[in-house]
């Protein structure tokens, strides 16, 4: 050998125990192997490293475990749509009538001889295969009926920041008539790249007690902006409107005709009474950004629901949870408004998130009395020529719904 | 003193002694040099004056704002409908001690409320108003704090060593429930549409054999309780279900939960052991079921003596309870007295 080692001795007589703490002496505490200290050091840190990673990975494993349910809709299967025009094919309506909802639904007799709808909740989507296989037109039509309360829009693609929702009845319109409204919705949703979410008010009632379509109808709006909502689980507004009622201005999006915070602002209504003679006013010191259920309070002191916008927020989807809450739904209300405005007068919570706005914004009402070209006075709300939103409220009464829809239908500014 | 005065050298020594600034004692020194700057002392006098009594409750020198606080209701009913005798106050005395004692030890916030019956909840649309004012205005006295522990006054912390972040809100993934598969008293609906289940929760309640429990509850601070306050009274629904709703808050409680997807996604269940034992008297046709009852070898955590006012004795199972506790936290060296 050419090189003596370093220290002579001692280390051949010193134990086994002791040599390792001298090496560990030398890995390190040494004042002289920094550099093998470093290193030593540098294993430790990696080791605890890894070991906290694991260990979160594990604890990661555990939590993914807990065996809760999916969110889901009413059905437990849903069909993913990658298109967000959501809508049921409009020209079955006829045939739908026909087929009414004892083909439609599953219809169970209790003991005291209640008739009551219910709904398979665990139904299965159709699959393209047994499409294919199904001969009968009606047949077809029914599985249609049944998928499309399936349908969610697909969550990898890019959300539409607002939803138009329409809730159509084949019970009282035909195909003819209710083909201008969905194509009115679709037209302006693809304009300001909106989603729609329209279905028919049928598919609810075997979710609710009261089965009988004209009385309940009303009472279905909660339930269909929740529907809505978890249909589009990324949209921030949701803009119900009523299917007696047209959008009247193409080039305004609703941004720009409302939900902007300047905007809003203006339209907001401080400090009136929520319904007409309630002691309750809207806050005086309301913050537009905080608005999570727009509402426009008409002139006689009603809240319109035939034309309102719900934030999907924590009060926004309360609210909707709230009002469709058969406790609350079920309660002899003259109208779906004044369960509303119940609702508002009594939850402080929900006022201070609730702006009332000035019903022309989104909720002028046609009226056949008077023209479209006259300038409407202070106290009236009537639809002129150059509002957003037409409303045909009351149509049904006068049995002018299919005529008025055709009237205004052609006057839409594209 | 005048010139004319005839000289006196001991009177003399005696003023130099006097007025020498060391030899005064403190007391003496402080009293001068007050009178000596009279303005100054007014004025920090008149500011601390104003400071303490006309409130600013932030401002207390030891004042740490407390993340959990504990209240416990007192004074149920307050006398009005039954005398209230002494073995009623003495219950109340000893589960205030036990609560103020834990508080104390853990660094939690407590507050004492009163549960009297005030004419404005007498209405019997009204008479349940009270649990959910009382929690109201505690978040508004406490705004700072994070959780709210709601205890009944029949109630014993059995285990004061145990603190909550160590007994509950470090382990709370795993001891805590949401699906009602497995336990399910009332046959509630287990699953309804639109409940998001990843929301984390911010109501824990306990189930007895009846259904909900609130004798001793946990409700974090937060716009999604303050909400469920607001809404849990509604005069529509309490008016069609009064006559059925026996139990009040709980039975509201259990109805929301059951429709509204909003409430049921932020709502979890805790064991009943963990903090809402109960004694063998409550849920007794159950006597078999290991679930409800308190186990002095487990040492479960709290003992709710729930309906012992019910036809039970209340002060007998305060005494046991009472002593038991006493029993399992003696200090060695009280071995000695």
């Amino acid at each position: 050998m050419a090189f003596k080692p370093k220290k002579k001795g001692g280390t051949e007589s010193s134990s086994f125990m002791e040599r390792i703490a001298k090496r560990l002496r030398t890995l390190l505490v040494d004042s002289r192997r920094k550099r093998t200290q470093v290193f030593s050091f540098g294993c430790i840190v990696v080791g605890l490293l890894v070991i906290y990673l694991m260990q979160g990975l594990v604890l990661h494993k555990n939590k993914q475990d807990s065996h809760y349910p999916q969110i889901h809709g009413h059905y437990t299967e849903e069909i993913s749509s990658t298109q967000p025009l959501i809508f049921p094919p409009i020209e079955h309506a006829d045939r739908l009538k026909q087929l009414n909802l004892r083909n439609l639904h599953m219809l169970r007799i209790d003991l005291d001889g209640n008739k009551k709808y219910v709904l398979k909740e665990d139904d299965k989507p159709t699959t393209d295969k047994e499409r294919k296989e199904i001969t009968d037109d009606f047949e077809l039509v029914k599985r249609e009926y049944l998928d499309h309360g399936k349908r969610v829009f697909s969550k990898g693609s890019d959300s539409p920041e607002v939803v138009v929702v329409t809730l159509v009845d084949f019970d009282q319109h035909d195909a003819d008539t209710l083909i201008p409204v969905v194509q009115n919705r679709v037209d302006y949703a693809q304009r300001h790249r909106y989603g729609v979410y329209v279905r028919w008010a049928q598919e609810f009632i075997p979710t609710i007690d009261d089965q009988d379509l004209t009385k309940s109808y009303e009472f279905l709006k909660p339930l269909m902006m929740r529907a809505a909502m978890h249909a589009f689980p990324k949209a921030k507004y949701f803009w119900f409107l009523d299917q007696h009622a047209l959008i009247m201005r193409m080039d305004l999006s609703l941004q720009a005709q409302l939900l902007d915070r300047k905007i809003l602002e203006l339209a907001v209504l401080k400090n009136v009474p929520v319904v007409k003679g309630s002691n309750i006013k809207s806050y005086n010191h309301f913050v537009p950004d905080q608005a999570e259920v727009i509402i426009p309070l008409t002139n006689d002191g009603q809240l319109d629901s035939n034309s309102f916008i719900v934030k999907a927020g924590l009060y926004g989807k309360a609210f909707m949870d709230y009002l469709g809450d058969p406790l609350v739904r079920d309660y002899s209300w003259p109208s779906f408004s004044a369960s509303i405005g119940h609702a508002l007068q009594w939850h402080p919570s929900f006022l201070a998130k609730a702006a009332l706005v000035v019903p022309r914004t989104i909720a002028s009402v046609y009226d056949p009395t008077k023209s479209i070209t006259e300038k409407a006075n202070i106290d009236d709300f009537h639809y002129t020529q150059g509002d957003f939103v037409a409303l045909f409220n009351g149509c049904q009464e006068r049995d002018s719904c299919a005529s008025n829809l055709g009237l205004l239908y052609p006057q839409i500014q594209k | 003193m005048s010139y004319s005065m005839p000289f006196n050298a001991v009177y003399e020594d005696e003023k130099k002694r006097q007025l020498d600034y060391k030899r005064r004692s403190p007391l003496d020194r402080i009293g001068s040099a007050i009178a000596r700057h009279r303005k100054i002392a007014l004025g920090v006098f008149c500011t601390l004056f104003v400071v303490f009594w006309f409130g600013f409750s932030q401002f207390t020198l030891f004042a740490r704002n407390p993340k959990i606080v504990l209240i416990l209701a007192v004074n149920d009913g307050g006398g009005v409908h039954k005398w209230k005798g002494e073995q009623d106050w003495a219950i109340e005395r000893i589960s205030i001690q036990n609560k103020r004692g834990y508080a104390k030890r853990h660094g939690y916030g407590l507050t004492i409320k009163d549960m009297r019956t005030a004419k404005r909840y007498s209405h019997e649309y009204r008479e349940g108003w009270q649990k959910v004012e009382v929690l109201r205005q505690t978040m508004r006295e406490f705004p700072e704090a994070e959780w709210f522990w709601w205890l009944d006054p029949e109630t014993l912390i059995m285990e004061p060593q145990l603190s909550l972040e160590d007994h509950l809100f470090k382990r709370m993934d795993a001891l805590s429930y949401r699906a009602l598969d497995d336990f399910n008293p009332l046959q509630l609906p287990s699953d309804i549409p639109y409940v998001d289940y990843s929301e984390q929760p911010e109501l824990f309640i306990t189930q007895d054999c009846g259904g909900f429990n609130l004798g001793s509850f946990l409700i974090k601070n937060s716009d999604w309780s303050k909400l469920l306050l607001d809404v849990w009274w509604d005069p529509v629904c309490y008016e069609q279900k009064h006559m059925m709703w026996e139990h009040r808050e709980q039975d509201a409680l259990e109805a929301l939960y059951a429709r509204e997807p909003w409430i049921r996604e932020k709502t979890a269940f805790l064991p009943l052991r963990s903090i809402n034992a109960f004694p063998p008297g409550a849920c007794s046709e159950f006597s078999d079921d290991t679930r409800y009852f308190y186990s002095e070898e487990e040492r479960d955590f709290v003992v709710n003596m729930a309906g012992c006012s019910f036809g039970r004795d209340c002060w007998a199972e305060m005494q046991r309870y009472g002593t038991l506790l006493e029993t399992h936290n003696r200090k060695w060296w009280r071995s000695f007295f």
